[in-house]
């Protein structure tokens, strides 16, 4: 032990570290309570209740009975399954927009039924994180009894377990036509060493992807494309699971980027952080910019929306399909830790945003609370609502989606986090009757004639 | 829950930040990852804030909830949600200009984790023994012999940098 002397010593040299962090503070309490929310609502708290099957509710008088009315001309194409969901072992890869492709049919759902998905191993808890464009395919994890994470996959209702190396966390994020899904895994030892590594699966079988030695994949296209990161500054693209990454290029003055998904015809959306403005500024937060990376070798940044008449200070994007990207925007960086008038307005300040990235049209959602979680060929959107409950918004209606059980006040109970093309398949997570994460398919139907 | 409980927590976390925030730069050495530490303390609370506000010491309740953030494992893997956009680091140290503060810092960052959880505890924040042992989750008798296997490792750090301690130190 130490002696006496030498404790006098050791407190008084480290008791002349009582400096703060010299940097502006980025702690930011808006989003604490934001994340909060979520972890609350995803954990849950034990509560009782018969399970609410097919509870429909329609926010607004939009949906009544002008659904079918608005839209005549596609109900002619109910009929016609599309090419995506008849043959999904080997879908034929054609580009949205292009001539040979065609929007799946387009009725929009006016009512959602769910089912919970099984687990393997009979694991108390699981939630799904992506799905193919068809719905056939689902990617998530477990939360085995013993602890820890174990990546799933689920095709046509059956779970399978997907090892991916590593035990400390693991992730599938998402998964194509094929069957092919990606992800990430936690390895290494010690608080230095340890990062996740980007993983692809398919058919039984898992691989590393080439090119980098830490990184994570988040989404793949039907064409095999992938984009993510490699747990640093870059941005990345890797054509196929078995080719070296491109290193996505950056614009002038920005300081890094993140890929966070991939459309059909390879463009890529992410997000861009600006260098040069995120040094003690009172802003707090570095700003980030929606980007866009297009398959030409063409990128440019997003428009920032104009939120309650002020343009946007800082957006990102969050996925993108068949041209539809979805993220948020907030009108403030602001995150300091002074509790200044208004704090409490700031997470009120952050908006649900949809681009068109062909046109470069943007429109904010109002009714949406977070931003959308997914999107779709035609630009609907699941996502949470502002009461904190599960919907589906198209361009006519919003369709709430029911919980696996009374969900406690608050909501958050139930997230949607995948949504086909067709509309008709929805995948995510709703908190079962005793607190616990159960993975869920909402399978919708246009109203009944 | 935008209610009265709510404004309790905004108006507690804002005021405590200043103080969470040193903690955390003591506990991990690096501004990004002690806000990053901060955050994810403060979001827990606001998950826990019912039971949490009813503490006797909520400041003690709060820092415990951080200290053991920081020494949970799976906590890096939580941390790979990248809170924060990385900000330019400071400005490296002039060389005529090193402070004692800055090299016992740069030192203590490398005693491992929970050696160090025990230093900065009993020597920085003046906290008794059977306190930190509450904190840490573990019995005083550890709380000991981490505190001396820590003093050892930081003063072995110290010497092979050369630090020359003050006068009034030794």
């Amino acid at each position: 032990m130490p002696n006496e002397r030498d404790l006098l010593n050791e407190h008084d040299l480290l008791n002349s570290l009582d400096d703060e962090p010299r940097g502006p503070s980025r702690v930011d309490i808006q989003r604490a309570i934001a994340d909060g929310r979520r972890r609350r609502a995803r954990r849950g708290i034990a509560y009782t209740g018969a399970a609410a099957v097919t509870a429909l509710a329609v926010a607004g008088a939009a949906v009544a009975t002008g659904v079918l009315d608005q839209r005549p001309t596609q109900v002619a194409a109910t009929g016609t399954a599309p090419t995506a969901v008849s043959t999904p072992a080997q879908p034929q890869y054609t580009i949205p927009g292009t001539t040979d492709w065609s929007v799946p049919p387009s009725i929009p759902p006016a009512r959602c039924t769910l089912d919970r998905l099984p687990v393997p191993d009979n694991a108390p808890a699981a939630l799904v994180s992506g799905a193919d464009p068809t719905g056939r395919y689902l990617v998530g994890r477990s939360y085995p009894k013993a602890g820890g994470y174990q990546a799933v996959i689920w095709h046509d209702g059956k779970a399978a377990k997907v090892m991916l190396p590593g035990d400390l966390e693991e992730s599938l994020q998402d998964v194509n036509s094929t069957g092919t899904a990606v992800g990430w895994s936690y390895t290494g030892n010690g608080e230095a060493d340890t990062g996740p590594v980007p993983y692809v699966y398919h058919d039984g079988k898992v691989s590393k992807l080439p090119g980098v030695r830490r990184g994570s994949a988040y989404a793949i296209n039907n064409a095999g494309a992938i984009a993510g990161d490699d747990n640093g500054d870059a941005a990345l693209v890797w054509p196929s699971a078995t080719a070296q990454p491109i290193r996505l290029p950056l614009p002038a003055g920005a300081s890094r980027a993140s890929a966070n998904d991939i459309d059909e015809d390879g463009t890529v959306v992410g997000t861009m952080t600006v260098s040069g403005q995120s040094t003690a500024s009172a802003s707090g937060v570095a700003p980030t910019v929606p980007y866009v990376w297009f398959a030409d070798g063409t990128h440019r940044p997003l428009p920032m929306p104009t939120i309650d008449g002020v343009q946007a200070a800082t957006a990102s994007v969050a996925g993108v399909h068949n041209g539809w990207a979805i993220g948020v925007a907030s009108r403030d960086t602001k995150t300091r830790g002074a509790g200044s008038p208004g704090d409490a307005d700031r997470a009120a300040a952050t908006r649900a945003v949809r681009w068109n990235i062909r046109n470069r049209e943007v429109r904010v959602f109002d009714d949406l609370g977070f931003g959308a979680d997914a999107t779709n060929a035609h630009g609907w959107q699941v996502g949470t609502d502002r009461q904190g409950r599960a919907v589906l918004l198209t361009d006519t209606a919003i369709v709430v989606l029911p919980d696996l059980a009374d969900p406690p006040p608050g909501g958050l109970a139930t997230i949607p986090s995948t949504l086909s093309d067709d509309g008709r398949t929805i995948a995510g997570q709703s908190d079962d009757a005793t607190g616990k994460i159960q993975p869920i398919v909402w399978r919708c139907r246009p109203a009944s004639p | 829950m935008r209610d009265a409980s709510e404004r309790e927590y905004v108006d507690y976390v804002t005021g405590r930040i200043p103080a969470l925030r040193r903690l955390a730069y003591l506990l991990v050495g690096d501004e990004h990852r002690a806000d990053d530490l901060v955050q994810q303390t403060i979001t827990t609370l606001y998950v826990k804030w019912k039971r949490a506000r009813a503490a006797d010491h909520l400041d003690a309740y709060v820092r415990t909830m951080l200290v053991r953030t920081h020494l949970d494992e799976r906590r890096l893997a939580w941390a790979r949600v990248q809170l924060f956009h990385k900000v330019p680091d400071p400005d490296p140290i002039e060389e005529h200009g090193i402070e004692d503060r800055q090299i016992i810092r740069a030192e203590l960052a490398r005693v491992p984790r929970r050696q160090r959880a025990v230093l900065v505890l009993r020597f920085c924040y003046d906290l008794p023994v059977d306190e930190v042992a509450t904190i840490l989750g573990c019995s005083a008798g550890t709380v000991k012999s981490q505190t001396s296997r820590g003093l050892a490792t930081l003063r072995r750090l110290l010497d092979e940098r050369g630090f020359v301690r003050h006068p009034a130190m030794n």
